[in-house]
């Protein structure tokens, strides 16, 4: 009886000692799990045609890179209406807002069209609608819009700010309705589509 | 019958010389596990007509290489270099990526597909019930091509390329329907 007692208790203290290294270990599981490796690209026009891409993150910088050395050449790159708005101002604007916090960076009503750019905790938010058939919705943590645009030079840091979206894990990064036209883009941990 | 061996030797051994490469280990000496190509199969199958199987031996590929001018054997490819590094970093990454759909395009005729699985890049185009290619990449294959070319004179030797054929694991590489008309190629 006391024997069997002794096993008992044996086991339950095996159990709490099992339970309380899963607790612990609980914690490190998800950063490691999150890390995303792919990245997701769905196009579908009902009747016409579906594009479903699905390619490692891997791969992609490895595109990036190439794009950067080959196509730009270390050529700045600028936006904006003229051209006029170079990744040097983009990046004292963005110095500029990090310090705001939470914010409407833009906001537009011009008729049926709707644009709203804002910061949210650690996410940068873009929602663009015009009428009730076109809807555009963009989500990008702040450390990768941070890491693209980088300290200094004229060109953007593309690869650096892919291995960070990997780091900050599976999410989704656009949507887009167009009329029946839809586009989705995100990344994820696996090859395989959600 | 001696003198008929001797001719079939001075016959023979000019392809096995030309075939030979001092850089490379023999084919009855390198990878002992995996036999090497030594035959590609040409089926050509007709929409009228007998179906023709064509088997070629591989080392008349590479001796019809070997001999065959040098416009053919270097096939300058200036533009490549630059991107050398680049094309061997993405082929170990696929290498080391799980099997799985990396591209597919679906339209009303049109059915594109490019898929790593079973150690080769396959790649599969439908147009419509008549036109079909399907092309099967091994990534043993795609990693010995890489030998083919020479940073030194940007040029792709061919004979690289076919020797790099020999690692092909046996299996088709290229299938096309074109019409009625169906080609296959195998390595045997």
């Amino acid at each position: 009886m006391r024997a069997r007692n002794m096993k008992g208790r044996n086991m339950a203290a095996t159990g709490l000692l099992a339970a309380s290294m899963a607790v612990f270990a609980l914690p490190a599981l998800p950063a490691e799990a999150q890390e995303a490796h792919w990245l997701h690209v769905r196009v579908e026009e009902p009747g016409e045609t579906r594009v479903s891409m699905n390619l490692p993150l891997a791969l992609v910088e490895i595109g990036l890179d190439m794009a950067d050395r080959h196509v730009m050449q270390g050529k700045g790159t600028h936006w904006g209406p003229e051209g006029k708005v170079s990744v040097a101002d983009l990046r004292r604007m963005w110095t500029e807002l990090e310090t705001v916090g939470d914010a409407d960076f833009v906001e537009i009503q011009d008729g049926d069209t709707h644009v709203h750019v804002s910061r949210r905790g650690d996410q940068v938010l873009m929602r663009i609608d015009e009428g009730l058939k076109t809807r555009i919705r963009m989500e990008m943590p702040t450390a990768v819009v941070q890491t693209m645009l980088g300290t200094e030079g004229e060109g953007l840091n593309l690869r650096d700010a892919v291995r960070e979206l990997a780091r900050s894990g599976s999410r989704d990064i656009l949507e887009v309705q167009d009329g029946e036209t839809t586009v989705r883009i995100w990344i994820g941990a696996s090859g395989e589509a959600r | 019958m001696k003198s008929f061996a001797i001719v079939a030797a001075a016959l023979t051994l000019p392809l096995v010389l030309l075939a030979a490469d001092p850089a490379q280990p023999s084919a009855l000496t390198a990878h002992p596990a995996q036999p090497s190509t030594s035959v590609l199969v040409v089926e050509v199958t007709p929409e009228h007509g007998p179906r023709l199987v064509i088997p070629v031996p591989y080392i008349v590929v590479r001796a019809g290489v070997a001999l065959a001018p040098r416009h053919i054997r270097q096939i300058p490819v200036p533009g490549l270099a630059p991107h050398m590094d680049d094309l061997h970093r993405a082929l170990a990454t696929l290498q080391d990526t799980p099997d799985g759909v990396f591209v597919e395009i679906e339209g009303p005729d049109e059915h594109v597909v490019v898929e790593k699985r079973d150690g080769a890049l396959r790649v599969v185009v439908l147009d419509g019930d008549h036109t079909r290619v399907q092309a099967v990449l091994p990534f043993s294959l795609l990693a010995s091509a890489r030998n083919a070319f020479d940073g030194e004179t940007t040029s792709l030797h061919t004979g690289a390329l076919v020797r790099a054929l020999r690692d092909a694991p046996r299996g088709p590489l290229v299938h096309l329907l074109d019409g009625g008309t169906e080609v296959e190629i195998r390595a045997w």
